[in-house]
């Protein structure tokens, strides 16, 4: 039996003063699409940016494959197969969206990376069309393509993925998440956190749902129901 | 039922991008109004947009009769409102009690000559209010940490304070943004009976929160903010029922 | 015509050198966005190792050395190499402790090391200029150009290596593996991160190739003028930095342009202008200060540069535990500071007798003089101490406003009354005491007209626009010659009397001055302590949540320039009567950033602390002198201030007098 991809024990979290999370622990199998949904605050973003170096811990253990990599340096993470694709997208965007996805390969061999390049086109044909035009005048949806199409350019083993369809038109979300199924499918596993909570839970394999800092429920997507997830993430009463 | 505040059109453009659009908003006076909507509906905009923080590119804001669009923050606070901050903004460097006595600064009229020499009308003024903002901590169950440093106090106690040092401007209007934010749910108790005692101060207050309990709890009108627009208003009841609510909220499947 | 094409040719020279440098402001600012002043003496040491390497022989230290005596060709890529290692380490020792520090934190570190290495190069180097050795090109006859314009060889050199360089640059930056990541990490530092971009390899990189530039810079200009001074690097520094704010800081072609526009601007205005020469300098002060009024974003950079650091002033250092040494001052300092509690009546009448009694009980005119002197910056140290230390706004122009009291009282005593009206001093003995008014309200006039400008401005941007403001008025000092004698000075200005008894003598100036420093720390004390002292932190500790809780903040920063600027002149009026003379040379920005010090040595934002920074200072300048390698090297001092400077702020930035903070009430 192989170590599973993920498993986070115990994992806290400080902003100052305010816990932000508190003991969470969770496990992502190799392969599947593993979903962390919560309402605003409840750690989700945290977590993404704990698991990518971006914040340090309190306490807690993180193992990529089975190696704890809980002190090593953001950068070193990405080069070690996790590449995190933050909320806002975050591309660059002064410089254009090919020098964006040059810089997503950037810890990897030069001589691989048009190979790359090309499977990402693949993937969002529209950023081969737009290669010279700068990332800051794409689209929302051109926008989180790129920043996933980044991400990619790594070629990770486990992608983390924050917000994909924040602020998106509706058929753009339904895009963007197809696209989350097709990167699983080619056999990268990913971790998901999503406010869109039923699209999240009808594409994921398993979920976790956070609430102020803490687990508090966790299933396959399929045992969630409308009425449960109500009551998980809104409040008892809705 | 007497309007105190009345938003009209208000709209705030950053750029190209338009974060609140044409939003309406009447508060009555004395009650508690939400303010919901999901991440990035732009309840931010709209509550620095009120504050005089953002400028408004459209639209009225009148409170109480009087026109506080294009004011600057402390004419508004002068007028009557006054603020929290999601993401708590004390002077971290100050102890408790001058971080609440920074909140009554527009109450203070000595002169200069009056600070350099000491006269009895600044010392009874700096008296009076020393006692009233020793009050306000303890309205909010803070007394004993008064000279502690704020940078130091417990986060709970921090939201606290912040609600104390805006209550200490003797506002008609509160503007409450967030502010269980990062609390468990004793915190969040605790914090909602000193909400609720406000109100009965004959405080009128805008709660923009996301834990739908205490809006459930709190509050007697709720309106929705969804892409920076009013998706819906009126009471806990009718807006929790609502189809689009939920959509906005949960996803389209929902 | 033949004026015009000289001075063109002469400014292309100059816009290249300035861009060179630019380069270096811009290239770092864009990654960090931080102001290393030190780039300026960067650009000296490195003039000073190529010429080092050049000669056969140096004095280093006084002692004679043996030298390769090299080429420029081999000299110059030696000399630039090693500033770029000094670059580096600069970075790694003083400003990545820092990294996540308030802004205001690495500013200081910036300046002290500026300090630190110009009063070093002047230790090592020797306070004389060293002739730039003659090489193969620069013994070429000039050229001609359109029969009247002199071109040297040398010139055309330097434009070429700017032009080359700064190509080569542009190409590295925009089209390798490091540069795209520079760019990155440039735009956003988290998303670098993201993509496994090392951001302390980035950065030290942005150091090493700007500290490489500012030395290349630095050689150029000194073959071009054919010497090098330890203090050469000053004013080209803070040039080249309006060169680079003028194009838009961050942006390498806005480096060149403002280069070239900032050198043309120069060399026409004084080639030009009635008079122009003499004011030079203050034209590149005078365009920078409107540029940040009106386009803080230069001319091809990005608005959110002037950002709001937000936090408390300095931050609480970089966590890490200070040498034992260290600590045991620290703990001294402290523990004689915790038995002196504000508010306490008797102990406040203690020190205050004991201070009285000291003027009686020393005997030494020489010590009592260092001791007006520790009164003298101690109050000037408490005057910026309102700006920079309650009201979080850091002002290196404070300067100035010593200078207003300073030349407001001299001339009028000595220029108008004396020598035009031929009024003996002694009859209007009361005069110096109406001047201390006058003096503190036209200062804190000037305060306002100051401050007005930079109310939208924060931070970095804040202390640039402040410094060319310092800048412009001691250039008119010096040159406004009918109205303040220039760099001669004024003298003869009369001591303080009263009635008809002179208090010329050092016991009697340094009981005027310790009423004065009583009144002046009263008067701090009790606006600080009352709504007003609050507002003024509030806006240091967090401007948006000041003004949310009706602070009109633009009013109390105005009022702290006010207020700062009141005291300044005061001092100002005081000083001219105790020293009996005023020069230009007693307003530079070196006195205002010596000021700075003594405040974050003795506690930014305490009312004690600026006279213990004082005290501290000048009574070691003194005791060093007896030191014997201090003797023959005093500029040593001046080296250890600075280094001490960048150690408080990465382990101690609240200064050693941090526990005596100040209540912002009164005391009960």
């Amino acid at each position: 039996m192989t170590a599973p991809m993920l498993e986070i024990s115990g994992l806290t979290v400080r902003y100052g003063p305010v816990r932000a999370l508190n003991n969470i622990s969770l496990r992502v199998d190799r392969g599947t699409i593993v979903a962390l949904i919560g309402s605003n605050g409840a750690g989700k973003s945290t977590t993404l940016k704990a698991l990518s170096g971006l914040l340090d811990l309190e306490g807690g253990s993180i193992s990529f494959e089975g190696e704890p990599i809980e002190r090593m340096a953001a950068e070193k993470r990405v080069a070690r197969g996790m590449a995190h694709v933050p909320e806002g997208r975050r591309v660059f965007p002064r410089m254009s969206v090919w020098e964006n996805l040059q810089l997503g390969g950037y810890t990897r061999p030069e001589s691989e990376i048009s190979e790359d390049l090309d499977h990402v086109v693949s993937l969002f044909p529209v950023l081969g069309e737009r290669r010279r035009q700068y990332a800051g005048t794409l689209s929302g949806g051109e926008q989180q393509m790129l920043a996933i199409g980044r991400a990619l350019m790594s070629r990770p083993r486990l992608l983390l993925m924050d917000e994909p369809s924040m602020g998106l038109a509706p058929q753009m979300v339904e895009l963007i998440l197809e696209t989350v199924t097709a990167i699983r499918d080619e056999g990268t596993t990913v971790l998901l956190v999503e406010q869109n909570a039923a699209g999240a839970i009808r594409l994921s394999d398993y979920v976790y749902v956070l609430r102020v800092g803490e687990i508090v429920h966790q299933s396959k997507g399929s045992e969630i129901d409308d009425e449960l997830l109500k009551t998980l993430y809104l409040g008892h009463d809705l | 039922m007497m309007e105190l505040l009345k938003v009209e059109g208000l709209t705030v453009r950053f750029g190209g991008l338009v974060a609140v659009k044409n939003v309406n908003l009447s508060i009555a006076a004395g009650s508690i109004q939400a303010l919901i909507g999901p991440n990035g509906a732009g309840k931010s905009t709209f509550v620095n947009a009120l504050t005089g923080m953002v400028r408004s590119s459209g639209g009225t804001i009148v409170l109480n009769g009087k026109a506080l669009h294009d004011q600057k923050p402390h004419q508004i606070v002068a007028a009557g409102i006054c603020r929290t901050f999601q993401n708590i903004r004390l002077f971290g460097g100050m102890t408790v009690l001058e971080n609440a006595l920074v909140g009554a600064h527009r109450h203070f009229k000595s002169s200069m000559l009056d600070l350099v020499f000491q006269s009895s009308r600044m010392k009874d003024e700096e008296a009076q209010w020393i006692a009233e903002a020793a009050e306000e901590l303890e309205f909010v169950g803070i007394a004993k940490y008064r000279d502690t440093m704020a940078s130091t106090l417990p986060y709970g106690h921090q939201r606290r304070l912040e609600i104390a040092r805006a209550l200490l401007s003797k506002p008609e209007l509160l503007l409450l943004d967030e502010p269980m934010a990062g609390m468990n749910s004793a915190e969040k108790d605790q914090l909602a009976q000193i909400i609720t005692r406000v109100r009965q101060r004959g405080i009128t207050i805008l709660l923009i929160e996301h834990d739908m309990q205490i809006i459930r709890q709190l509050s007697d009108r709720v309106a929705v903010l969804h892409h920076g627009e009013t998706l819906t208003e009126g009471t806990v009841n009718d807006v929790f029922n609502h189809i689009a609510v939920k959509e906005a909220y949960l996803g389209r499947a929902a | 015509m033949e004026l015009f094409g000289q001075l063109l040719a002469n400014a292309i020279m100059l816009g290249a050198i300035y861009a060179l440098t630019a380069v270096a402001y811009t290239l770092v600012y864009g990654v960090v966005q931080l102001v290393n002043f030190a780039f300026g003496e960067l650009f000296m040491v490195g003039a000073f190792i190529c010429v080092s390497l050049m000669l056969p022989s140096v004095s280093l230290f006084g002692v004679s050395v043996a030298m390769p005596g090299l080429p420029l060709i081999l000299a110059a890529p030696l000399a630039i190499l090693l500033v770029g290692l000094i670059g580096v380490l600069v970075e790694r020792f003083a400003y990545r402790p820092l990294r996540n520090a308030p802004r205001l934190a690495p500013l200081i570190v910036a300046i002290g090391l500026s300090v630190l290495l110009q009063s070093l190069a002047q230790s090592i180097w020797g306070a004389e200029e060293l002739s730039f050795p003659e090489f193969g090109l620069s013994k070429l006859p000039p050229l001609v150009l359109f029969g009247s314009i002199h071109v040297n060889v040398m010139e055309i050199v330097v434009l070429a290596v700017a032009i080359v360089s700064m190509v080569v640059l542009t190409i590295f930056v925009k089209s390798t593996r490091l540069g795209r990541a520079m760019r990155a990490t440039a735009e956003d530092p988290i998303a670098a991160r993201l993509v496994g971009i090392s951001i302390d390899r980035v950065i030290a990189a942005a150091f090493l190739i700007g500290s490489l530039f500012a030395a290349l810079a630095g050689l150029l200009y000194a073959q071009a003028y054919g010497f090098v001074h330890p203090t050469m690097g000053f004013l080209p520094g803070l040039k080249a930095l309006t060169a680079a704010v003028l194009g838009g800081i961050g942006s390498i072609p806005g480096a060149a342009i403002g280069g070239m526009l900032l050198a043309l601007i120069e060399t026409f205005g004084a080639g030009y202008l009635p008079n122009g020469s003499a004011y030079r300098d203050a034209f590149g002060f005078g365009i920078l200060i409107l540029l940040l009024m009106f386009r803080p974003q230069g001319l091809l950079g990005r608005r959110e540069l002037n950002e709001a650091p937000a936090g408390s002033l300095v931050g609480t250092g970089a966590g890490k535990t200070p040498p034992q040494w260290y600590q045991a001052i620290v703990r001294l300092v402290e523990s004689w500071l915790l038995r002196f509690k504000p508010g306490k009546t008797v102990l406040t009448l203690g020190v205050l007798f004991v201070a009285v009694a000291a003027a009686f009980l020393i005997t030494s005119d020489y010590w009592l003089r260092i001791l007006i002197f520790v009164l003298t910056y101690g109050l000037l140290a408490s005057g910026l101490n309102i700006v920079v230390g309650f009201t979080g706004l850091l002002d290196l122009g404070f300067v100035a406003f010593w200078a207003v009291g300073s030349y407001l009282t001299s001339i009028l005593f000595v220029l108008v009354l004396k020598q035009t009206f031929g009024i003996a001093p002694a009859d209007v003995w009361w005069l110096f005491y109406v001047n201390l008014l006058i003096g503190g309200f036209l200062a804190a006039l000037l305060g306002v007209a100051l401050g007005y400008p930079t109310l939208k401005l924060r931070g970095d941007y804040l202390a640039i626009m402040t410094l060319g403001f310092g800048e412009i008025i001691r250039i008119t000092a010096t040159n406004w010659i009918d109205l303040t004698r220039g760099p001669m000075g004024i003298r003869g200005i009369p001591s303080p009397a009263l009635f008809d008894f002179p208090l010329g003598q050092p016991r009697y100036l340094y009981l005027v001055g310790l009423a004065l420093a009583v009144v002046i720390f009263a008067c701090i004390g009790r606006l600080v302590r009352s709504y007003v002292g609050r507002a003024w932190v509030s806006i240091r500790e967090n401007e948006s949540a000041a003004e949310a809780m009706g602070v009109d903040t633009p009013r109390y920063k105005l009022f702290a320039y006010a207020s700062g600027g009141f005291v300044g002149g005061v001092v100002g009026v005081f000083y001219a009567h105790s020293q009996q003379y005023v020069s230009p040379l007693s307003f530079t920005l070196f006195e205002n950033i010596l000021i700075l010090m003594l405040i974050v040595m003795g506690g930014l934002g305490t009312l004690i602390g600026p006279f213990i920074g004082a005290a501290f200072w000048i009574i070691f300048l003194q005791v060093a002198q007896d030191i014997p390698f201090i003797q023959s090297h005093p500029e040593l001092r001046f080296a250890l201030l600075g280094l001490a400077l960048v150690c408080l702020m990465i382990y101690l930035p609240q200064g050693v007098a941090a526990r005596a903070r100040v209540k912002l009430m009164v005391p009960r």
